[in-house]
């Protein structure tokens, strides 16, 4: 009987310290994670409420829940479809939501988007450091399960765990921030918070960005870009010639097998990103080619909506994007009506669409008409091409952008005029030194100037200027 | 593997789980294997110094005893069990002095005194001959201890390791050995690691006046809890396997005179030289000039010990100074004492002695912590000529990586840490005294220590946690 007393006597201590310990972790996880902005809270709220069977489930990133608007698509396909897309859903999250869905719903239909940015190098390195926040986003508002514990365990390396596991680890550099806290602390007090609602409003300049909860997990997205187009100032390499990466091979297989293990239809989808983004990649036919190879090896049909011909999906207008990447309400409206009726078809074996697609993006770009589809106005540190025989000392005075129109047309097209003035009173021009090469316009004055510069692209055969943007220095 | 990195948290587990759950009899070579394991995950290398100077010290005092059994004249057995001693000695610190100052190896300063200690105690017939390799192998190994020790003798640790029911499970071993392990990880990922933004801010600025005297102070509780701290973890991890290790500090800072300051800091060094180089060099017995030589060669030999810079040699001999003029000046003291009355008010006379105390070997830690002698210097002279009192409140001081509230939180703890010196100042054991409370109390306390380590220390991935200071001696 002593070692049942010594055993009881231990376990009533282990209980006690665990629930302190657990206390402590969900008073300080309050206190400091800050996912009052976050969308992934709501929808996932939304799933776990759910009370109708899920038919069909569409996974991907931040676009799919831009684009894809499921309450259009009840109506089309008289189904219960829900889109269960987060910001920059990695493969390995699409595996465990998937898991996650089916374990109250039957699902019968998997639409997964495939995105260059989420599984090429970079976001595609799944366990890397860089990577692993996007899921932890997702992984906080999951509920406790042992799907939700295999994906912390094979998130990330061993070293990483206590921030997988403790949320509030990752806001150390907050730790003795106490208006952070209190921020933190009073947007959890609201009715928003407590309601699981999402509306978040971002301001640039005088603009009014308006992103809100749809329905089944669709974002409402108002807006059009900013200035006369698109126009971005980070670097993007060109997508290499098999650019998923093993990581993100290894999770869309274990996503092929659990839909086959469990007879969901799975279909590769490519939703809509702007030609923007993927002219100025470059290489976006690397990434087609090798989804269409692994789509024929697998068995999986495979549509990529980037590839439809203007004729039957044409969403070529700025009016219908909030920036790049996303389609605003206006454009998911045209492209969720347009993919259900597609997928109807499909799956009714209609031939209405059989010659909806390039085999191309190039071949899709092509055959557009000219276009200027935006400006890349990114730092260079070439200085000797610009100023020939500048010392090593003239280079640290000066502060060099360079200007490239985002376009399918040749040089000989295209007109970009640039204008640089600096911020004091009288906004009088900056001296700055011009220098041109192919389509590239480099532009250096000194760094000790503050000011704008401000970039105009046109085709010399319109009158009007389609892109502009400019850039504080 | 450092004792903090998450390795460490994976290794130590797994050695204890497997050290209780094999058979008695193989445990300790378990414990060989893990101990070299842990060592030799620095480098393969370290492992064969350490095998060298294992297998070299251990034969040499089996043949020291052996002469004792087989050379019945005295004189001729002294003769050779001194060439012996000699040989083991040039040997031994050989080593040391390749290791230390030609090629590093982690550790190499305290196995080496520990296995002369053990030699010299054979010598002394103070200690057998240990004749199972395995076991003195493991006593030189005994990964808490390898790297920073605690020097450890063989009448302590060595004994240890002979009974084998040392090696049997106890609950109150494990608990009291995880407690103070926790208790080392909050010195050293709470207080020194904090500390050490400040200090290090400061000392690479080379700012003067009070932020030079402010990072001093700091630098002296960080010292300390970066040594306690590691010293306390092996403790506590050596308890957890069942075996007592050497208390390295005993409250130094609470110490009246820089004498007992040493008698309380780093004991096992210090006790080291007192057996090994002190008193074999006449001690305290031979006249007081021969006291004040053996005093000042004990702590230049302490100050070679740590490194070869002039500044340790600095070190080494302002602490020898210290002691000299201490004793010295003593009958003045006391006069001084008496006639200002303070030997009718105790407290506050002691009070003043500590304080004076804490100033004087704050002094000497300038010279220990600076880049160099002529930083030191500067150091010093700065701190009196940019004196500026206004420091204290106008926000400055805030200015060096930690912000006013966690500079207040910093306070608090090292109020803490004090709180628990005094207690153990007046053998008022924080474990003993909560032998006596609640279990609820007791147990909702440890809970709250592990968390508090997790919450405030400064680990992980945007810190560069330092490995423990004593890993570069």
């Amino acid at each position: 009987m002593m070692w049942v007393h010594s055993f009881i006597s231990l376990f009533k201590r282990a209980a006690l310290f665990v629930t302190v310990v657990a206390v402590v972790i969900e008073t300080m996880n309050y206190l400091y994670v800050d996912d009052t902005d976050e969308f992934a809270r709501y929808m996932l709220h939304e799933l776990y409420e759910e009370d109708d069977n899920i038919d069909r489930l569409y996974l991907g990133s931040s676009h799919v829940f831009c684009g894809i608007d499921p309450l259009i698509l009840d109506h089309i396909n008289g189904e219960n479809n829900f889109n269960l897309s987060t910001g920059t859903q990695q493969l390995i999250t699409s595996y465990y939501l998937l898991k996650e869905a089916d374990k109250k719903h039957e699902i019968d239909r998997v639409y997964l988007d495939l995105y260059y940015n989420c599984t090429a190098a970079g976001l595609g390195n799944l366990h890397d450091y860089q990577s692993i926040p996007y899921s932890w986003i997702v992984l906080h508002q999951m509920k406790p399960s042992i799907n939700k514990l295999s994906y912390m365990l094979n998130l990330s390396n061993p070293e990483y765990y206590y921030l997988t596991f403790l949320a509030f680890t990752r806001y150390k550099e907050k730790l003795f921030d106490l208006d952070y806290v209190s921020t933190v602390v009073n947007a959890k007090q609201s009715e928003i918070w407590k309601n699981y609602e999402y509306r978040h409003v971002a301001r640039v300049d005088d603009r009014e960005y308006v992103m809100q909860n749809g329905e089944k997990g669709f974002r409402i997205y108002h807006g059009t870009p900013e200035y006369g187009g698109f126009y971005r100032t980070d670097q993007e390499a060109p997508l290499s010639e098999n650019p998923i990466t093993p990581e993100s091979l290894e999770y869309l297989q274990k996503i092929v097998e659990y839909c086959k293990e469990h007879e969901i239809a799975l279909t590769w989808i490519g939703c809509p990103i702007s030609d923007y983004q993927l002219v100025r990649n470059g290489a976006y036919d690397n990434f087609v080619r090798q989804v269409s190879e692994l789509a024929k090896e697998y068995d999986i049909p495979y549509y990529d909506f980037n590839l439809c011909r203007r004729e039957y999906l044409d969403l070529s207008r700025k009016e219908y994007w909030a920036d790049m990447g996303h389609l605003n309400t206006e454009g998911a409206d045209v492209f969720t009506q347009f993919l259900g009726d597609f997928l109807l078809a499909e799956e009714a074996g209609e031939d209405t669409y059989r010659e909806c697609f390039y085999d191309s993006y190039k071949e899709k770009i092509r055959d557009s008409q000219e276009a200027i589809y935006g400006l890349e106005i990114t730092k260079f540190s070439d200085y000797e091409r610009c100023i020939p025989g500048i010392s090593e000392e003239e280079k640290d005075e000066y502060v060099i952008y360079k200007v490239r129109p985002v376009t399918n047309v040749g040089i000989e097209k295209v007109e970009v005029s640039i204008r640089v003035t600096r911020d004091d009173a009288a906004e009088s021009e900056v001296k700055a030194v011009l220098y041109r090469e192919g389509i590239d316009t480099y532009v250096a004055f000194l760094r000790q100037e503050n000011g704008t510069l401000y970039a105009e692209a046109k085709l010399k055969s319109s009158s009007v200027t389609t892109n502009w943007a400019e850039v504080e220095f | 593997m450092t004792t903090t990195s998450f390795k460490f948290l994976i290794f130590f587990p797994i050695v204890v789980l497997a050290y209780y759950i094999i058979p008695k009899r193989y445990r300790q070579i378990w414990l060989l294997v893990a101990s070299y394991y842990f060592y030799m995950s620095w480098d393969v290398k370290y492992g064969l110094v350490l095998l060298a100077v294992t297998t070299v010290t251990w034969s040499g005092a089996i043949l020291m005893e052996w002469l004792d059994g087989h050379v019945t004249e005295d004189r001729r057995r002294d003769s050779l069990k001194k060439l012996c001693v000699a040989a083991l000695g040039a040997a031994v610190f050989g080593a040391l002095f390749c290791c230390k100052y030609i090629v590093f190896v982690a550790g190499i300063s305290f196995y080496t005194l520990q296995s002369f200690g053990y030699i010299m105690d054979v010598y002394h017939g103070k200690a057998q001959a240990e004749r199972n390799f395995l076991r003195y192998a493991l006593f030189l190994s005994f990964f808490p201890t390898v790297v920073s020790g605690p020097i450890e003798r063989s009448t302590t640790l060595l004994r240890q390791f002979r009974y084998k029911e040392r090696t049997a499970f106890r609950m109150e071993n494990v608990k009291q050995g995880l407690c103070m392990m926790l208790w080392g990880y909050f010195l050293k990922l709470v207080l020194a690691e904090r500390i050490a933004i400040f200090v290090n801010a400061v000392y690479d600025q080379n700012r003067g006046g009070l932020y030079a005297i402010v990072a001093t102070m700091l630098y002296a509780v960080q010292i300390y809890c970066d040594f306690a701290g590691y010293s306390t973890l092996a403790m506590g991890a050596g308890k957890v396997l069942g075996y007592s290790l050497t208390e390295n500090f005993d409250a130094p800072y609470l110490a009246p005179t820089v004498s007992e300051f040493w008698r309380r800091w780093h004991r096992s060094l210090t006790g080291w030289f007192r057996d090994y180089i002190y008193i074999p060099l006449g001690g305290n017995r031979k006249g007081k000039i021969r006291k004040y030589m053996n005093i000042m060669i004990v702590f230049l030999i302490s100050g070679i010990w740590h490194g070869d810079g002039w500044k340790y040699l600095i070190w080494g001999g302002l602490n020898g100074f210290y002691q000299m003029a201490g004793d010295v000046l003593m009958p003045l003291r006391k006069k001084l004492a008496r006639g200002f009355g303070m030997d009718r008010i105790g407290k506050v006379h002691r009070v003043l002695q500590i304080v004076a105390t804490f100033v004087l070997i704050d002094i000497t830690w300038i010279f220990f912590r600076a880049e160099s002698t002529g930083r030191a210097l500067r150091m010093i002279r700065g701190m009196i000529t940019e004196f500026r009192i206004s420091v204290l409140w106008d926000g400055s001081l805030y200015t060096f990586g930690i912000g006013q509230t966690e500079f207040i939180f910093l306070l608090l703890a090292i109020v803490l840490l004090a709180v628990v010196d005094y207690l153990h100042y007046h053998r008022r054991y924080v474990l003993d005294l909560m032998k006596n409370w609640h279990w609820t109390v007791r147990t909702c306390l440890c809970a709250c220590m592990l968390m508090s380590v997790i919450i405030f220390g400064v680990y992980g991935v945007n810190y560069d946690v330092g490995t423990f200071i004593y890993f570069a001696f």
